[in-house]
C-alpha cells in the first residue's frame, strides 16, 4: 500500500484487524530482528537470555492488563483461534455438554463441531435477545436443569458488536468451567480474569490490542488440567520424552514467535499511553448507527444503545457486498461484508446466508471518518432507491 | 570455592521472577547457563553472591518459585 493510497483510505475494519499500528510494535520488532534473534530460554547465553527477557516481560505486561495475578498461566499461542482450540480440545471428554452464545464466532464452533462428531459432545446455544445478547433469566432456569461441561461464549460479537455480560454469566453458572473469547475486547473493554471469575481466556493481539498478527495469548486457570494442543522441546526437562508438567511450559512446545512477542511488547507500551479503546470505539460505533438508522431501508444489526463495539446492517434491496465494493471505489471506505467467519450469529439475527455490512472503528478514526462513511451509505441506498 | 552461588530453575519464566525479586532486594544476580555438571533441566540459572544465599532463599519462598536447586559454584 503506498503513503498516497493509504492516506486516502478510511479502515473501517478494525473488528478483522488494527491498522495503522502503533510506531512503538514496528520498533520492537526491528530492534528484536536486528539486535537479539536468539532462541528464548534454549541456551543460557547472553542473546538467549535477552530473547527469554522479552517473552518473559511481554507475558507481565499482558497478565497485568487482563487481570492475570500469576503471569505463567498466560500461555502465548498463534493467535485466539489457537488459544480457543486449546481449551476446546484440550478440555473436553466424549458426552460432554457444552453451552455456547449464539454469536460465536466459527473458531469455537468448528473445533466444538468437530468434537460432536468425533466424540458425540452436546452443543447447546443459551437464549438470548435479538442482538445475541444471552439472557440471564432464561439461562438460569436451564442452569438448573443441566450440567454443563463449558460455558463458551465471545465477549463481543465481532458481528454486531453487542457485549455480552461475562460477570451477570458468572453469577448464572457459578460453578461451570467458562470460556471467554476475547477477540475483540482486550484492550478494547477492561478485563481481569480473577475478578470476573473466568476460567479460561483468549486473545488475539492484532485487533484492539494493535500488535502484530501471528501471536495470541491463553490464559488457563490453574484450576483445570488443559491437555496441550501440541508437544515438543520446550528448553527444560530436556532428559525426558514427557511434555514438561509445569507452567508455561508445558503448552510452549517449540521456538516461539519471538518478534510478534517484541511487536506485543511495543503494542502495549502505547497501551499503557493510550488506555483501553471502548470509549472511543463505542462513541463512533453509536454516531454510526444513529445516522445509518435515518436511511431508507436500512435495517441496524447492531444494538443502538451505546454499547455495540461495531456497527452492522443491511439495506434491504441491496447485497451486503455490493455496497461495500461501492463505499471503497467511491468514498475510500473499508469494511467488511458478508458472515465474517460467523454463520451462527446470522442465523440468530435472521441474516444468513447474505450477511451484514460491518463498520467497524479504531484508534485512529475521526468523527469526519464516519461521517464520510454515512454519506457514502446514504448516496448508495438512494440510487438504489432511484433504479428500483 | 568460588564464592558464587547458582539457583537452577525447571522452567526459564521463574528465572527472570527471581531475577526481577532479588533486584529488588538489591541483591546482584545474573542469569548464566546453567553448569551441567549440575543439571540438564532449564538451560538458565541464576548466579548470586554466596554469602547471601540466605535472603536469596527467603526471596524464593516469598514469590513461590519453584526451583531445582540451590548450590555453590566450583572454580
Amino acid at each position: 500500500m503506498t503513503e498516497t493510497t493509504a492516506k486516502n483510505l478510511i479502515y473501517l475494519d478494525h473488528a478483522a484487524t488494527s491498522w495503522p499500528k502503533p510506531d512503538e510494535v514496528g520498533q520492537d520488532m526491528v530492534r528484536a530482528l536486528t539486535d537479539c534473534t536468539a532462541n528464548a530460554g534454549r541456551s543460557g547465553h547472553q542473546p538467549s537470555v535477552a530473547s527469554a527477557r522479552i517473552v518473559f516481560q511481554t507475558r507481565q505486561q499482558l497478565a497485568r492488563l487482563l487481570g492475570v495475578a500469576r503471569s505463567e498461566n498466560l500461555v502465548f499461542v498463534r493467535g485466539c483461534t489457537e488459544g480457543l482450540n486449546l481449551v476446546i480440545k484440550g478440555l473436553l471428554e466424549p458426552g460432554d455438554v457444552v453451552a455456547v452464545s449464539p454469536m460465536e464466532h466459527n473458531s469455537v464452533m468448528r473445533p466444538l463441531m468437530g468434537l460432536v462428531r468425533r466424540q458425540g459432545i452436546i452443543v447447546e446455544t443459551l437464549p438470548a435477545d435479538p442482538f445475541g445478547r444471552i439472557d440471564l433469566d432464561a439461562a438460569r432456569r436451564l442452569a438448573g436443569q443441566r450440567e454443563f461441561a463449558l460455558l463458551a461464549v465471545c465477549h463481543a460479537s465481532n458481528v454486531n458488536g453487542a457485549v455480552q455480560d461475562v460477570a451477570g454469566l458468572r453469577g448464572v453458572f457459578p460453578q461451570t468451567p467458562l470460556l471467554v473469547d476475547a477477540a475483540q475486547t482486550a484492550g478494547v473493554l477492561p478485563i481481569d480474569v480473577e475478578r470476573d471469575g473466568i476460567d479460561f481466556l483468549a486473545c488475539s493481539i492484532h485487533k484492539g490490542l494493535l500488535g502484530p498478527t501471528g501471536v495470541g495469548a491463553c490464559y488457563l486457570s490453574p484450576r483445570y488440567d488443559v491437555r496441550p494442543l501440541q508437544e515438543g522441546g520446550t528448553g527444560s526437562r530436556s532428559e525426558s520424552h514427557e511434555q514438561p508438567d509445569f507452567r508455561p511450559d508445558r503448552y510452549e512446545a517449540g521456538t516461539l514467535n519471538l518478534h510478534g512477542i517484541a511487536g506485543t511488547y511495543g503494542a502495549l507500551r502505547g497501551a499503557s499511553q493510550r488506555g483501553l479503546l471502548g470509549p472511543q470505539k463505542r462513541q463512533l460505533t453509536q454516531r454510526l448507527l444513529d445516522g445509518l438508522s435515518s436511511v431508507r431501508n436500512v435495517r441496524l444489526q447492531s444494538p443502538a444503545d451505546g454499547s455495540a463495539l461495531c456497527a452492522s446492517f443491511t439495506i434491504s434491496g441491496l447485497r451486503p457486498d455490493e455496497i461495500a465494493l461501492r463505499l471503497e471505489e467511491g468514498y475510500g471506505v473499508l469494511c467488511r461484508p458478508g458472515l465474517q467467519c460467523a454463520p451462527a450469529a446470522h442465523r440468530h439475527l435472521g441474516t444468513f446466508p447474505g450477511g451484514t455490512v460491518r463498520l467497524s472503528p479504531g484508534w485512529r478514526n475521526t468523527p469526519e471518518d464516519v461521517e464520510t462513511a454515512l454519506r457514502g451509505v446514504h448516496e448508495i441506498a438512494r440510487s438504489a432507491t432511484v433504479t428500483e | 570455592m568460588s564464592g558464587q552461588g547458582v539457583v537452577l530453575f525447571y522452567v526459564i519464566h521463574a528465572v527472570f521472577q527471581l531475577e526481577h525479586a532479588l533486584k529488588r532486594r538489591g541483591i546482584e544476580c545474573k542469569p548464566i547457563p546453567t553448569p551441567r555438571y549440575l543439571s540438564s533441566d532449564c538451560g538458565t540459572a541464576v548466579r548470586f553472591p554466596w554469602d547471601r544465599r540466605e535472603e536469596v532463599q527467603a526471596a524464593i519462598a516469598e514469590e513461590d518459585l519453584e526451583i531445582e536447586g540451590v548450590h555453590e559454584l566450583r572454580e
